[in-house]
């Protein structure tokens, strides 16, 4: 049988009993809902896809180094209390009034 | 004829002028290193008319001289923004005699002959250790059973050769292990490669102690494999 004879030995929908109309419409909610479910499920491929190609893309910068350059100004030796030190022929000598 | 000579000798250094007034623009981006640590170390390089901006979001410095101080403030940033240099600290740490002063270091005539004997003194101890630091981190050793150094290396200057130290701590540890008060505790700038001599006198009940400290710049030697 074609699909053409079937086409034409279908009833019209005003001639379908309940059964049919309800049968109607529980196909059309699978098919819609098979179709949120695909959509979702290449949509969620998508971003996984675009997230692993920006991952090297978006690297967090390294950390740069703070480690501060001594001026000409920073002396020898500056003891935490801030108070007696004195420089003798290239020794820091440190006064015991200096102690912290 | 005299206003045409005026006018001819101001057409003539008109240029030289123009010359000796003119300033580059340098902008360098770090890669290595924080700009701000080391801001402070290239204005000390800049003239009088030298000017410098630094940009702590982008990491990048400008600077504004003249032509021949700009190529010096380029090849010091070059030589700066490298990654973080390793370090060997020698400590070694002298117990001293007691003098048969009260005070050792006092404020006295005899100030600067104190130190000169102390410089110079035979140790009753002598203790040594070496510290594995990298600039910005941090190392500590044991020097015997009575006492510890601990240091935290800032930045090197590598045309002065000299390294900072945020802190440098020398502790005596008490008999529980128990780490005391510190001795000597402070910031330091030493010259690489060359000893410093600290001489502290901790109490007039504790002898006086010499710490001679000698960081040396420790080259990179990279794996076989990574060449």
């Amino acid at each position: 049988m074609r699909i053409e004879d079937l086409r034409a030995a279908r009833r019209p929908e005003a001639e379908w009993d309940p059964f049919m109309h309800e049968l109607s419409r529980r196909i059309a909610r699978r098919r819609r809902a098979r179709l949120m479910n695909w959509a979702a499920a290449a949509a969620l491929a998508i971003a996984a896809l675009g997230g692993l190609w920006l991952l090297p893309v978006t690297r967090a910068p390294e950390p740069s180094l703070r480690a501060d350059v001594p001026t000409l100004s920073e002396p020898l030796f500056t003891p935490s209390a801030g108070a007696a030190v004195a420089v003798s022929g290239g020794a820091v000598v440190i006064l015991p009034e200096a102690r912290t | 004829m005299r206003f045409g000579k005026v006018l001819a000798w101001t057409l003539a250094t008109l240029p030289l002028l123009i010359v000796a007034q003119q300033v580059d623009k340098l902008t360098i981006l770090l890669k290595h290193r924080d700009v701000r640590s080391v801001a402070a170390r290239v204005a000390e390089e800049l003239g009088p008319r030298g000017q410098i901006w630094v940009d702590g979001a982008k990491n990048q410095v400008t600077v504004e001289d003249d032509p021949a101080r700009l190529a010096q403030v380029r090849r010091l940033l070059s030589d700066m923004d490298v990654p973080a240099r390793r370090f060997a600290l020698a400590a070694q740490l002298d117990v001293l005699p007691k003098a048969e002063q009260k005070n050792l270091f006092r404020s006295s005539p005899q100030f600067v002959d104190m130190t000169a004997w102390a410089e110079s003194a035979k140790p009753t101890a002598s203790f040594a250790c070496v510290l594995d630091l990298r600039e910005g981190g941090k190392a500590g050793c044991a020097m015997g059973q009575a006492y510890r150094l601990d240091a935290r290396a800032q930045g090197y200057d590598p045309s002065r050769r000299r390294l900072a130290f945020e802190s440098l701590t020398l502790t005596a540890v008490e008999a529980g292990g128990r780490p005391g008060a510190p001795i000597l505790h402070g910031a330091a700038v030493l010259p690489v490669g060359a000893p410093t001599v600290l001489l502290v006198n901790p109490t007039d009940q504790t002898p006086p102690l010499r710490l001679r400290a000698t960081p040396q710049l420790v080259p990179e030697v990279q794996p076989p494999e990574a060449r």
